[in-house]
């Protein structure tokens, strides 16, 4: 491993070519840059984030300047032990407050980006979209395809009715 | 100069469709700036140019919608499902998201999720204790036994037709209550858990996936299975009384907690339990986790459909008099006594609550007491 670098700020450099200088430990929110920073020590070249367009890094760099000084989770936390559902930070649930496409690309960038209460937030925020909603009004929300049949859609209600209200 | 928004078709280099006000429920859409014919700008109604949006003026990806997410992301997403209703909608609403939903390992993060969220600071892992707590601190309030204790034990060979005046006021839970039988030789702290069977009958396929999910050591059918868990206050010798609280109308795959749920949260204005919440969760783990229940002499209970039940423990009453060791042998030497108010202290009051569905049905019960609070 390389010897721990020092250095101030870090360039990283969207897929559509566009580098934006950030300070390193905004950039070490995410555990993938964080990692690649403590194998390569100093790194002059900016770092390639090829997932990620111009306008999404910015967003995501954005909540990362916004939650620099949040403790850094566990590494062995899981699934279960994250917050309520519902509980969304007032600043974070104005971040979310954007086109589907953003969010869902705010999502995959977090995926990759590895930043997960990023990604928490994100996910929580659609948990959010679809509370109390139907099947059929799910997918009105996010344009999706009914792909089953009848029959199949009469046997899922089925099995889903034991949780219907009467 | 005007905006025009266009779903674009990447493989055909084009847009499809074009719309001048955004559709909220169309997520598949970009916003460019064309230029259009001074005509249109006049007259959008009724368009004459057909546009076409090229490569040079598209995104330069495909737009990104929930289904461009990963399962593993999906996953997430449903896992932080806020209720069952919402898990469960999701299952329905294409086979992507069927085919998540219906996975174990989704099915088990969701409910260790849901618990976590309702009961928030308890030990995960005690199925057991998180429903005791949980039937404690959520239902004691509207199960009020300064109104009815005396009505519960009156009888214990008959349903004393009482309905909570709580909820009573909501049409459509009307709740009834009576006393039937007694547990015996409990220690104190003791948990009870045990399934019972009853006759109903299902289809080959529901069979197999209920003997999947209770692993039941016979080779009896598993035909609609009760699950029950109660956990005792007293000591050693002490009787508890055993009561129904069941619907008015129809018994038969009774959705009890639902209806309490939805009664209490219009009568408390308690938003956190307004879908199946943690009872489902509890169904759910209880299926899921295959608890180490005990069987209570299946075959006995064929043919028996307990409705939710309300359990009662009375202290004074059974304890080490000669009428609790008659009772210990399961029967009663004699009528309880009619209680009065002020013996209250003495009466812990628990519930059992019942869910059927296709697959049979689940009783889940636990005890409710203001004394260990």
């Amino acid at each position: 491993m390389a010897t721990p670098s020092t250095q101030a700020t870090v360039k990283l450099q969207s897929n559509d070519n566009v580098v934006i200088e950030v300070e390193r430990a905004i950039a070490e929110r995410s555990v993938l840059i964080k990692n690649m920073l403590e194998d390569c020590g100093e790194v002059t070249d900016a770092i390639p984030i090829s997932n990620v367009n111009e306008s999404i890094l910015r967003k995501v760099i954005e909540w990362c300047e916004h939650h620099k000084n949040d403790p850094v989770a566990a590494e062995n936390e899981n699934d279960d032990s994250r917050k309520k559902t519902t509980d969304i930070d007032e600043w974070d649930q104005k971040f979310m407050n954007v086109d589907q496409e953003m969010l869902f690309e705010i999502i995959l960038a977090a995926n990759f980006l590895d930043i997960k209460p990023l990604l928490d937030t994100g996910c929580k925020t659609v948990a959010n979209m679809i509370k109390g909603k139907s099947p059929e009004e799910i997918r009105k929300l996010f344009n999706i395809q009914n792909d089953f049949t009848p029959e199949e859609e009469e046997q899922i209600r089925r099995e889903n009715e034991w949780a219907e209200d009467r | 100069m005007f905006t025009v928004r266009a779903h674009y078709n990447e493989s055909a280099n084009k847009c499809t469709s074009f719309f001048r006000r955004p559709n909220p429920n169309r997520v598949a859409t970009r916003t460019w700036n064309i230029t259009t014919h001074s005509r249109m700008a006049r007259n959008p109604k009724k368009p004459k140019i057909q546009y076409l949006v090229t490569a040079k003026d598209a995104p330069p990806k495909l737009t990104v919608s929930i289904l461009s997410l990963p399962n593993e992301l999906l996953h997430q997403i449903a896992i932080h499902s806020p209720t069952l209703d919402t898990f469960l909608s999701l299952s329905a609403v294409n086979h992507r998201f069927n085919n998540l939903i219906r996975s174990l390992f989704t099915q088990e993060r969701f409910v260790s999720s849901l618990f976590k969220i309702q009961t928030a600071g308890l030990e995960i892992g005690k199925p057991a204790e998180l429903i005791f707590t949980f039937l404690r601190d959520a239902c004691s309030e509207l199960i009020d036994f300064t109104h009815d204790p005396t009505r519960a034990v009156e009888n214990h060979n008959h349903i004393v037709k009482e309905t909570y005046p709580e909820l009573a006021a909501d049409s459509d839970s009307n709740l009834l209550v009576g006393t039937v039988d007694f547990f015996t030789e409990t220690s104190r702290g003791d948990w009870h858990i045990a399934t019972f069977r009853s006759s109903s009958t299902l289809e080959n396929r529901q069979e197999k996936r209920l003997r999947a999910l209770f692993k039941p050591s016979s080779d009896e059918p598993a035909s609609a299975l009760y699950l029950s868990v109660v956990h005792f206050q007293y000591g050693r010798n002490v009787s508890s009384a055993e009561g129904y609280l069941y619907e008015k109308a129809d018994d038969e795959f009774a959705r009890c907690l639902g209806k309490y749920y939805r009664a209490r949260t219009r009568l408390r204005g308690t938003p956190e339990f307004d879908g199946l919440g943690v009872g489902d969760a509890m169904l759910m783990d209880a299926l899921l986790k295959c608890w180490p229940v005990t069987m209570l002499s299946p075959r006995s209970m064929c043919g028996y459909k307990p409705p939710p039940m309300l359990y009662l423990s009375q202290k004074n009453r059974w304890n080490g008099d000669a009428t609790n060791q008659n009772s210990s042998s399961g029967e009663l030497s004699e009528r309880p006594q009619r209680k009065n108010i002020e013996d209250l202290d003495d009466v812990t009051p628990s519930v059992v609550l019942r869910y059927g569905g296709p697959h049979g049905c689940v009783l889940v019960s636990g005890v409710s007491s203001k004394r260990l609070h």
